[in-house]
């Protein structure tokens, strides 16, 4: 990977962590209040809302830091990648429902009634974002070459 | 693989202990219950508030625009764009022990979250007008 490669690896990485800690943050606050974002989906059963309000915001704040352990970069990579996929699912099934509703993306940051265009745009972005820093692979360290 | 295991194992700890250290007591599900008290009740029909004793404090969720244009007698405006500043105000008129509904437009969900916020700040007995101003309506003059 050659210099601008990994700079704008580095870039990308710190742009898509900052913003699933940012929205993880948000949620843990107030997971009550996430619980209801959930709920107004109706897509979920009653009983798993409360456990995934509570658990969501940390695997998304965890991801995120994974994603600067070389140890754990790919894996948050396609954990992201996941979250993303059923965010923007859920989004895409509200809309086509015609469900006016706070998709619950940033917490109680999140506006009252989510634009689900915008919502669905800004994960896509992120997806692809996600998806190419999942390609790209570090440069390997500590090869060692032998001469004759 | 084992990455993603790591990560998600690691993220159940902090959910862990937030359950335990920030236990949900607030929130209604759809159907009114709580998660460990199934006869709390938090949707209320119009008839079923008409049959209560006492007074009842009313909340408008809505925007400022839709309260003005119309409003349940009496009622106070508390909406989550305005909860810091107008949460106080309702709160030197709620009476402790008072019931307290809130209503907002038929389609809205703002009403249910205005009632749990209701409920973390001290309010006990929050419902949420089922029909919401459609219903409140009929309440009015």
């Amino acid at each position: 990977m050659n210099r601008w490669s990994s700079s704008t690896a580095w870039l990308v990485r710190v742009v898509l962590a900052g913003v699933f800690i940012w929205a993880g943050a948000q949620k843990a606050r107030h997971p009550e209040l996430f619980a209801l974002d959930l709920e107004a989906y109706r897509i979920l059963p009653a009983a798993a809302i409360l456990p995934i309000a509570y658990y969501l915001p940390w695997l998304e704040i965890l991801s995120a830091f994974a994603l600067f352990l070389p140890s754990l970069r790919r894996a948050a990579g396609w954990l992201v990648i996941a979250l993303l996929a059923i965010f923007t699912m859920m989004l895409l099934i509200a809309w086509a429902r015609g469900l006016q509703i706070n998709c619950g993306c940033f917490g109680t940051a999140g506006r009252a009634t989510t634009d689900f265009v915008v919502a669905i745009f800004r994960n896509i972005l992120l997806l692809g974002a996600a998806a190419w820093l999942t390609r790209t692979r570090a440069p390997q360290v500590g090869r060692t070459i032998r001469s004759g | 693989m084992k990455g993603i295991l790591v990560i998600c194992l690691a993220a159940l700890l902090p959910a862990l202990a937030q359950w335990r250290l920030q236990p949900p007591t607030a929130y209604r599900t759809r159907a009114g219950q709580t998660p460990f008290d199934s006869a709390a009740s938090e949707l209320v029909s119009v008839d079923t508030v008409r049959g209560w004793k006492g007074s009842v404090a009313w909340v408008d969720a809505r925007t400022r625009v839709e309260f003005e244009v119309g409003h349940v007698p009496g009622a106070i405006l508390l909406n989550e764009d305005t909860w810091e500043s107008l949460l106080p105000q309702f709160l030197a008129q709620w009476q402790p022990g008072q019931r307290v509904v809130v209503y907002c437009s038929a389609s809205c969900e703002s009403s249910r979250r205005v009632a749990l916020r209701l409920r973390r700040a001290g309010v006990e007995e929050v419902h949420v007008l089922e029909g919401g101003w459609d219903a409140a309506r009929a309440l009015s003059p």
